[in-house]
């Protein structure tokens, strides 16, 4: 399905080496920034053929750089998503997708780039470049979250599993009578801290269900900043059960 | 009479005497083998007694393990800013 030589011989590169592609690529559509500024000032102030020739030759270098620059970005986050997808079995198969047909579109783009041959044609290129580039910004931030939420719901998982533990621990434990239950009182006090991580990644989904391309990093800052409350909470989850056991050393 | 006494004397020193050599003699001439490896020195048995510390039970010493693990997971979930898209004209700027 893709056609860039790094896909040619099917091997496949990891997130950081990709990351690594967009810094490249990226620094070299920042390099050609200022070119392009010199040859549209000139442009604008003489309106000549030789002047609006050379923009027009700044501008295709420079849509042709940030074509390049996209499809690196792009490119990082579908591997990102699929190496943490495999880690956190989240299934997010349509951001996938949607990566997929994005990356198809920049490649039809970079053919497009090569065949422009007036401003205006440039101009209405950019405008395409920018109505998919919001879509695929989504998907990176979207990709951001949800990496970040399976993980919380996966640590949230394991210390729900201790709780069990310590639980079927207290069941059977031989220890003095009164060293249980009052372990038993703790362990019901903290439940209602192991709610309010509940209640933490409810907000958290609820959040990720209303994102859009036009809150993108808003809805992404805020769904950080809940990650990073129900994180606060495990840890003092893992700090009460811990008080428990030590109990019984 | 007591010449007899004196004789008798003298000759329990000699033989006090003379035991008291061999005795040494015999002390000092034990035969020293050098072993062709390095003698390993007998370690007492380890002692039977009870720890003074009380055995930490199977299933506490595992959840606490396990705490320590979802814990050091907490510690590695850092914002990846490297997801933040980054930013790009998508206009030439020209359009009066």
């Amino acid at each position: 399905m893709l056609l860039s030589p790094g896909n040619a011989f099917g091997q496949a590169k990891n997130s950081s080496e990709l990351y690594n592609e967009l810094l490249s690529s990226y620094r070299q559509y920042q390099s050609l920034l200022e070119p392009f500024s010199s040859a549209k000032s000139r442009y604008l102030a003489y309106q000549s053929v030789s002047a609006q020739s050379e923009f027009l030759e700044a501008s295709k270098r420079l849509i042709k750089a940030e074509i390049e620059s996209m499809y690196s970005y792009a490119s990082f986050v579908k591997r990102y998503l699929a190496e943490a997808t495999k880690v956190l079995n989240y299934d997010e198969n349509y951001i996938y997708v949607k990566l997929d047909d994005e990356i198809t579109y920049l490649n039809l783009a970079r053919e497009k780039a090569n065949s422009v041959s007036t401003l205006n044609k440039a101009e209405s290129l950019l405008k395409e470049l920018e109505s998919h580039y919001k879509g695929i910004s989504l998907m990176g931030y979207q990709t951001k979250a949800i990496t970040k939420i399976g993980s919380a719901k996966k640590i949230f998982d394991n210390l729900k599993v201790e709780r069990g533990k310590i639980d079927n621990f207290l069941s059977s434990s031989e220890a003095a009578q009164n060293k249980v239950s009052a372990s038993r009182e703790k362990l019901t006090s903290i439940d209602k801290e192991v709610e309010t991580v509940s209640g933490y990644i409810k907000t958290i989904e609820t959040s990720y269900q209303g994102f859009a391309s036009n809150n993108s990093a808003a809805k992404s800052n805020e769904i950080w900043e809940t990650i990073t409350k129900s994180l606060v909470s495990m840890k003092s989850l893992i700090k009460g059960y811990r008080d428990i056991v030590f109990n019984f050393r | 009479m007591k010449k007899n006494i004196m004789v008798s004397i003298l000759i329990v020193f000699l033989l006090i005497l003379a035991g008291l050599l061999f005795y040494a003699k015999t002390n000092k001439k034990v035969p020293s083998i050098s072993l062709p490896f390095e003698e390993t020195k007998q370690e007492e048995p380890a002692s039977q007694s009870v720890s003074p510390t009380p055995i930490l039970p199977k299933e506490v010493a595992e959840i606490e393990e396990d705490l320590n693990m979802i814990e050091a997971d907490i510690n590695k979930i850092k914002e990846d800013s490297r997801l933040n898209p980054p930013t790009f004209i998508f206009s030439l700027g020209i359009s009066q």
